[in-house]
């Protein structure tokens, strides 16, 4: 897999927001017009918005309008002929399993790439009819693609498999209900090691976070290169929702990032499975589901043993930290809706998930796949346990949501300033 | 009377040659013109305020210069990310460009007085590397400088390093050698093809007055040669200047960023308009080293006419 989730743009505008930042914030130009529209601007109540857009929040839930003329595929049609048009991150589905499935449906399959959340988001609003189904769409993303009207709703009658294998614990607030959306994996973001080089227990931390700061591992640290990623990390280390929108606290914020930036020489990028593995880097902060492809990577006679990986809220510490799931999702004018049901339902009959799940190493949230089953089946090394996401985890945690377009373009600006635009 | 020449053309209509220039036009046109045409109105159009992307704006009398001017007050704000990334990026390209010249100027001249039948080989050897992608070549660096890669094995088994050292961990000298490795055969190139036309007479013809090799070296090869170092310079420097994939995989640290890695992140974020915006000023910064190579070659030319 290449080009996971990063550079989660996520804007949802509010009242205020919209209406102030129309003409000159809408160009947005610099850092204190961003500010300054940010600034003196309100929280809306329940995520309301002048446009009926909704920030959806855990305590304040959305559920995502069905128009008429926009309606769900109907009940019992039978799976197009094909082809199926994938558009999704690279390689995020095994080739061997759309194989199966093409297959099995007397179909082929094309998978168009895109390399960031925004690149979707891009072409969904010109090309979205040209695909059959979206693999994936961040939170974050959800929300203004339904509303926007650049997806079409589910008809949970083809999903029978996505019934009885998804996690109950698995929330629905960003879109109640999921007339729009089925979550595909779920992961945890926290801190990557080669505790053969570092003799610290980073997991032992007060603060895990910390170490990304230590000037002894200066020329060693590598970041996560999205901006939602990197500014919710430094927002969490400082005990603030990863969310956040105050443009004080992201002034504050930004400011520990260009330290950090300047004074440990930070290099961003996602590829830490080759980075950490081959080139002597030490400590990087990355998405669970990667940690499985060290083993692909490291130098010959070094152990996966060497390699540690901690989620913050799981450490002594017990700080905050990431977690998440991505989402399917089916595209308005789709012209193989009922296929694309079909491949989503596919993927949660448990043989076909667990072999994706090999492949993929970001794993679907099952109710048919533990932890015993994947290590006993051999879908995990024992020594990855740790990499494991369970439903117990869920509420440990906290994920990057929907923001309002000007804290995005903020994020952007804070990003660009800490990293050079890396 | 007529010249032969002129009674021949005296039939054609007067559009004849001045249309062979039209397939060139129209891709000026089409893949030039109206792509830039794009841009301004991105530079100048707004952001879609619900999915944060671009809304380009065609009509002018709607464009919004805001972000534009945002961005060349920046420009010149120090201190400001932008203010410093161009003096960095400034500097990298002068010290990478001066450094191909250096490197390339010998070669071109070994090439051109002194390879014999042995030249076709060296300038296959030189286009050599151009039959591989920019990319790959880069990613082949990208293991040669690992800690444990080759060049750290043979510079510490020779004694110059005392340990391996870390090529990759934001050094602004792993990213001139990157520019200059990626861009020395387009300053070679042009040296060659000028040094090859310089005719051995002219040379000789300064032997004869006493002037030594060095001395006709300085006097008569290297100012006959300006206009193809001011070319080398002109075709190294500029595509340069807009490079970020070099600086992204050799380094990927705040410390090294060069322009075009903000123009990339802008234009891959809500920060379109910022990145369009980039774009323009970065043409037109790059249009003063163009328009005087522009000026010097036609004021040769004209010259030559004399």
């Amino acid at each position: 897999m290449f080009q996971h989730p990063k550079d989660r743009p996520a804007p949802l505008t509010r009242r205020e927001f919209v209406v102030r930042s129309a003409l000159a914030g809408a160009a947005l130009p610099s850092l204190s017009a961003i500010l300054a529209a940010c600034g003196s601007g309100s929280e809306s109540p329940a995520g309301g918005s002048a446009s009926g857009l909704q920030l959806a929040r855990p305590d304040s839930p959305v559920t995502l309008p069905i128009t008429a003329d926009n309606p769900a595929v109907a009940d019992g049609l039978k799976p197009e002929s094909g082809p199926l048009r994938i558009f999704g991150y690279n390689d995020y589905i095994w080739k061997k399993v759309r194989n199966d499935f093409g297959d099995k449906y007397g179909v082929g399959i094309e998978y168009t790439v895109f390399d960031t959340p925004d690149e979707m988001v891009s072409k969904m609003q010109t090309n979205g009819s040209d695909f059959d189904l979206i693999v994936t769409v961040t939170l974050e993303n959800i929300g203004k693609l339904a509303q926007g009207g650049l997806l079409q709703p589910l008809n949970h009658s083809y999903l029978s498999n996505v019934e009885g294998e998804l996690w109950t614990a698995i929330p629905d607030f960003y879109d109640v209900g999921r007339a729009y959306s089925v979550p595909y994996v779920v992961y945890t973001t926290g801190i990557s090691w080669r505790n053969d080089e570092i003799s610290d227990d980073i997991g032992a931390m007060d603060n895990p976070y910390d170490v990304l700061w230590d000037t002894r591992y200066k020329g060693q640290t590598h970041m996560l290169n999205g901006s939602r990623d990197l500014i919710a990390m430094a927002l969490l280390r400082k005990g603030y929702d990863p969310n956040e929108s105050d443009p004080t606290i992201l002034d504050t914020i930004k400011q520990d990032l260009l330290d950090g930036a300047d004074s440990m020489g930070w290099k961003f990028d996602h590829v830490d499975y080759t980075e950490l593995s081959t080139n002597g880097w030490e400590i990087h902060n990355t998405w669970s589901g990667q940690m499985v492809y060290y083993q692909y990577y490291l130098p010959k006679g070094l152990p996966i043993t060497s390699l540690s990986y901690i989620w913050p809220p799981q450490g002594a510490g017990a700080k905050g930290g990431l977690i998440s799931h991505d989402l399917f999702a089916i595209p308005k004018g789709a012209k193989n809706p009922v296929l694309a049901h079909a491949l989503i339902d596919f993927l949660y009959d448990p043989d076909n998930a667990l072999a994706n799940y090999t492949y993929e190493g970001y794993q679907p949230p099952m109710n048919s796949l533990d932890l015993q089953t994947a290590i006993a089946k051999g879908y995990l090394p024992k020594s990855l346990d740790y990499t494991f996401v369970t439903q117990d985890m869920l509420p440990m945690g906290v994920s990057e949501l929907e923001l309002a377009p000007t804290v995005t373009q903020l994020y952007q600006q804070i990003y660009q300033e800490v990293t050079g635009g890396q | 009377m007529a010249s032969k020449g002129d009674a021949r053309e005296g039939w054609l209509p007067r559009w004849y040659w001045p249309s062979f220039s039209a397939p060139g036009s129209l891709w000026l046109l089409v893949f030039f013109v109206l792509p830039f045409y794009v841009l301004l109105s991105v530079a100048f159009g707004t952001i879609d305020p619900i999915f944060a992307t671009a809304q380009p704006v065609f009509d002018p009398r709607g464009w919004d210069t805001t972000a534009f001017r945002g961005v060349a007050s920046d420009l010149f704000s120090s201190g400001s990310i932008v203010h410093v990334t161009f003096l960095r990026t400034l500097t990298y390209v002068g010290i990478s460009t001066a450094l191909c010249l250096v490197i390339g100027y010998p070669v071109a001249y070994f090439m051109a007085r002194h390879a014999g039948r042995w030249r076709g080989l060296f300038l296959v050897l030189i286009v050599a590397p151009f039959w591989i992608s920019y990319m790959m070549r880069m990613f082949a660096w990208v293991n040669l400088l690992q800690v444990d890669g080759y060049v750290n094995r043979i510079l510490v088994s020779l004694g110059v390093l005392a340990r391996p050292e870390q090529w990759l961990v934001g050094k602004p000298s792993t990213v001139i050698m990157g520019l200059v490795y990626g861009y020395v055969p387009f300053m070679i190139l042009p040296l060659f093809g000028t040094l090859d036309r310089i005719p051995t007479s002219v040379l000789e013809a300064a032997r004869d007055l006493g002037g030594g090799q060095i001395r006709t070296f300085f006097r008569v090869t290297l100012p006959l040669s300006r206009d193809a170092i001011l070319a080398g310079c002109v075709i190294v420097g500029i595509p340069m200047f807009g490079d970020y994939f070099t600086q992204t995989l050799l380094s990927g640290t705040r410390q090294t960023a060069m322009f075009g890695n903000l123009i990339v992140s802008a234009m891959d974020s809500s920060l379109v308009n910022q990145g369009a915006s980039l774009v323009i000023v970065l043409l037109v910064l790059l249009l003063v080293p163009m328009l005087y190579y522009l000026r010097r070659t036609n004021a040769a030319q004209e010259l030559a006419g004399r």
